[in-house]
């Protein structure tokens, strides 16, 4: 089954990334993360033992997870987790980041994302607030004529707005919501 | 009887007919265009169910199921570029026989393997079911949580195959998130804050719409696009000599896809791949010249075992309440929605629904051969869609189907920071699916352990006294040899 997936792989020029600085920053955020669980869970009240209580559960998962964590932190700093972090941080690598098409793609699409559900929905209704985005992001991503793009945006948000608020009976998120 | 009869009577109404026939054009299009997997389609949807009542929401969720996972080799044939990576050896084989100009028939097989390993899980699930359940009903507390505990396991390590430990990393978040709210036990509020929001907990819908719809919208727009030749399609339907020569293909494929299907979320992509792999060590002189080359019995290998792996998955979820692949922990998701504990008393809460679940299957396996007839030819356009287009359509769909259920902003910001942490997780290679596996079985897991720990308390039971419980220990050594094979592909 290896030989397989190399092969295509290999056909798809596609290669198996290391991710160390990932590693180390989630080591220490889950080390963090499952330490605070189980400072919460032991506050808890309790009749009788830890061992049928509430925090049961929670203090068996987090005390795994800080070990797996801690596994997951070690194997990082054995592969230079900590340099390349450090790497991720630095002005110029944003630099480069924000000049690579990926970069300008990935930050493109998390600010028309968010824009949309955090900003358009809360102050727009449904069907104003959809319009926009899919009209924005339309001109972003596919760049066609704005015609095109707007004949698309009003049919697909009146299609939406049809089957689920009139056929399916959702209510739709939007401005009041 | 009666139960057929009242399955029968749920099936024969205008809506679940309706929905059965827009699940699969929906799931053969959304399956067949790039970018958009069988998850993400059902995910997207999930929120709209709970509008539906039980049995429509199970038959659209199937059908979308069944025909999605047969959309995605349609693309991996005739463009190269497989929707999902259980259709990796179908894109494998089925592109160079388009090259050679006989796309058509590396469809007509894919469609025609399709159909036939469908039947072979379908039969497999009428078969075992009663089987299952029988010995589940046997199950007691302890058995289940470790049952859920294993299938959180083994998720991780069949799923995380690079690293298993961030396989179960990410199960054991999902274990975490399904710890908010208020338990059931004692009714301690865990994790609230004195956030109202929080007391039910975090919905496994939001989650499950944002880590498999929400973040695979990112993921799409934030890759340069990839350019897209379409090639000519001609004839489809496969002569009945040839499925004659793949009849051993055939069975070997549909049991190998049975039994990965059957395991926790180890679905179609390893069982696809298994197949593949045996079908080339089997093949012989110049048959096994052509793999790699176009060739049908690796299609049909693949396929047969991809589309068999349903029933599979079917097997432990419906008997147990233990999804047997991401697909199946939205089903069980959407059960929940409609107040439905999925488990081994399922028929007798819900006579008749066992038996909707093989009708719903059957439905839905002809309707994916039909729709897979009619539209594959008009349809080579649509399937060929732009991700630049289809992608800023469907983050809406996504705030819709987090908002559509409690009418609540907090359940599409849960989507949201899920969507983006899902993002985040893909980009340090951690795999989603054990996360929606600990969401779904977590709140199962933890309240099945504390029955036990109790009632073992009650009896003044000793720890060899647990250990002379012959399921449980052997399920305890199972969990064990799991994490040992885990931490040995490290």
């Amino acid at each position: 089954m290896g030989n397989i997936a190399e092969e295509y792989k290999e056909k798809t020029k596609e290669k198996v990334e290391e991710t160390p600085a990932g590693d180390f920053f989630m080591g220490i955020a889950l080390m963090v993360l499952s330490a605070a669980v189980l400072y919460v869970a032991w506050s808890w009240p309790r009749e009788g033992s830890l061992a049928s209580s509430a925090a049961l559960f929670p203090v068996l998962i987090a005390s795994t997870l800080f070990l797996m964590a801690a596994s997951l932190f070690a194997t990082s700093l054995r592969h230079r987790g900590l340099p390349r972090l450090l790497h991720y941080l630095t002005p110029a690598y944003w630099r480069g980041f924000i000049a690579s098409t990926t970069g300008r793609l990935t930050l493109l699409t998390l600010s028309t994302i968010l824009g949309y559900m955090v900003i358009l929905l809360k102050v727009l209704p449904f069907e104003a607030a959809t319009i926009l985005y899919i009209a924005g992001s339309l001109r972003i991503f596919w760049k066609a004529k704005m015609t095109r793009i707007i004949i698309i945006s009003v049919c697909v948000t009146a299609f939406y707005v049809l089957s689920f608020r009139y056929l399916f009976r959702l209510e739709l998120p939007g401005w009041g919501m | 009887m009666d139960a057929v009869w009242i399955a029968l009577k749920e099936v024969c109404t205008v809506n679940v007919i309706l929905l059965a026939l827009a699940g699969s054009v929906l799931g053969m299009i959304w399956g067949a265009m790039p970018g958009v997997s069988t998850v993400m389609a059902m995910a997207l949807l999930v929120g709209v169910t709970a509008k539906l009542s039980t049995h429509e929401a199970i038959m659209i969720l199937l059908t979308i199921m069944v025909s999605s996972v047969y959309g995605g080799s349609i693309t991996a044939v005739l463009i190269n570029i497989p929707g999902k990576a259980t259709a990796i050896p179908t894109a494998m084989e089925g592109y160079p026989l388009t090259l050679k100009g006989e796309g058509g028939l590396a469809l007509g097989t894919t469609i025609m393997g399709s159909f036939i390993g469908n039947w072979i899980g379908i039969i497999a699930v009428i078969l075992c079911v009663p089987l299952i359940l029988a010995i589940a009903m046997k199950f007691g507390s302890w058995e289940i949580f470790l049952l859920a505990f294993w299938g959180i396991a083994i998720c991780g390590t069949l799923v995380g195959s690079e690293k298993p430990i961030k396989g179960w990393i990410s199960g054991w978040l999902g274990l975490l998130i399904a710890t908010v709210g208020i338990e059931p036990i004692h009714g301690v509020a865990r994790f609230t804050f004195d956030m109202p929001a929080l007391i039910d907990g975090i919905g496994d819908v939001p989650v499950i719409i944002g880590l498999f719809g929400l973040a695979e919208v990112v993921k799409a727009l934030s890759s340069p696009s990839v350019a897209i030749e379409v090639k000519q399609v001609n004839r489809i339907i496969p002569k009945l000599s040839m499925l004659k020569e793949q009849f051993g293909t055939i069975v070997r494929s549909g049991f190998i896809g049975l039994i990965i299907g059957a395991l926790p979320a180890a679905g179609p992509n390893i069982a696809s791949f298994l197949s593949y792999i045996t079908a080339k060590q089997r093949a012989k002189g110049e048959e096994r010249e052509k793999f790699g080359k176009g060739s049908y019995t690796g299609l049909m290998a693949a396929e047969v075992a991809d589309n068999a792996c349903i029933g599979g998955d079917l097997l432990p979820t419906i008997t147990l309440g233990i999804p047997g692949s991401a697909a199946m922990a939205i089903i069980l998701g959407s059960l929940n929605l409609h107040g439905i504990r999925v488990g081994p008393a399922l028929e007798t809460h819900h006579p008749g629904l066992i038996y909707f679940f093989y009708i719903s299957l059957i439905i839905a396996n002809f309707l994916m051969y039909a729709v897979a007839l009619v539209i594959i030819k008009p349809g080579v356009k649509l399937f060929t869609m732009k991700k630049e287009i289809l992608m800023p359509l469907i983050a809406p769909l996504c705030a819709i189907g987090a908002f559509g259920i409690n009418q609540s902003p907090f359940d599409l910001y849960v989507m949201l920071a899920t969507g983006l942490f899902g993002f985040a997780l893909y980009k340090m290679r951690y795999p989603i699916a054990p996360m929606i596996l600990g969401v779904i079985l977590g709140p199962m897991a933890d309240e099945n352990l504390r029955k036990a720990i109790m009632i073992f308390q009650g009896q003044g039971a000793t720890i060899l006294d647990v250990l002379m419980r012959p399921v449980g220990t052997i399920m305890l050594l199972i969990i064990i040899a799991t994490f040992i094979q885990g931490l040995r592909k490290k």
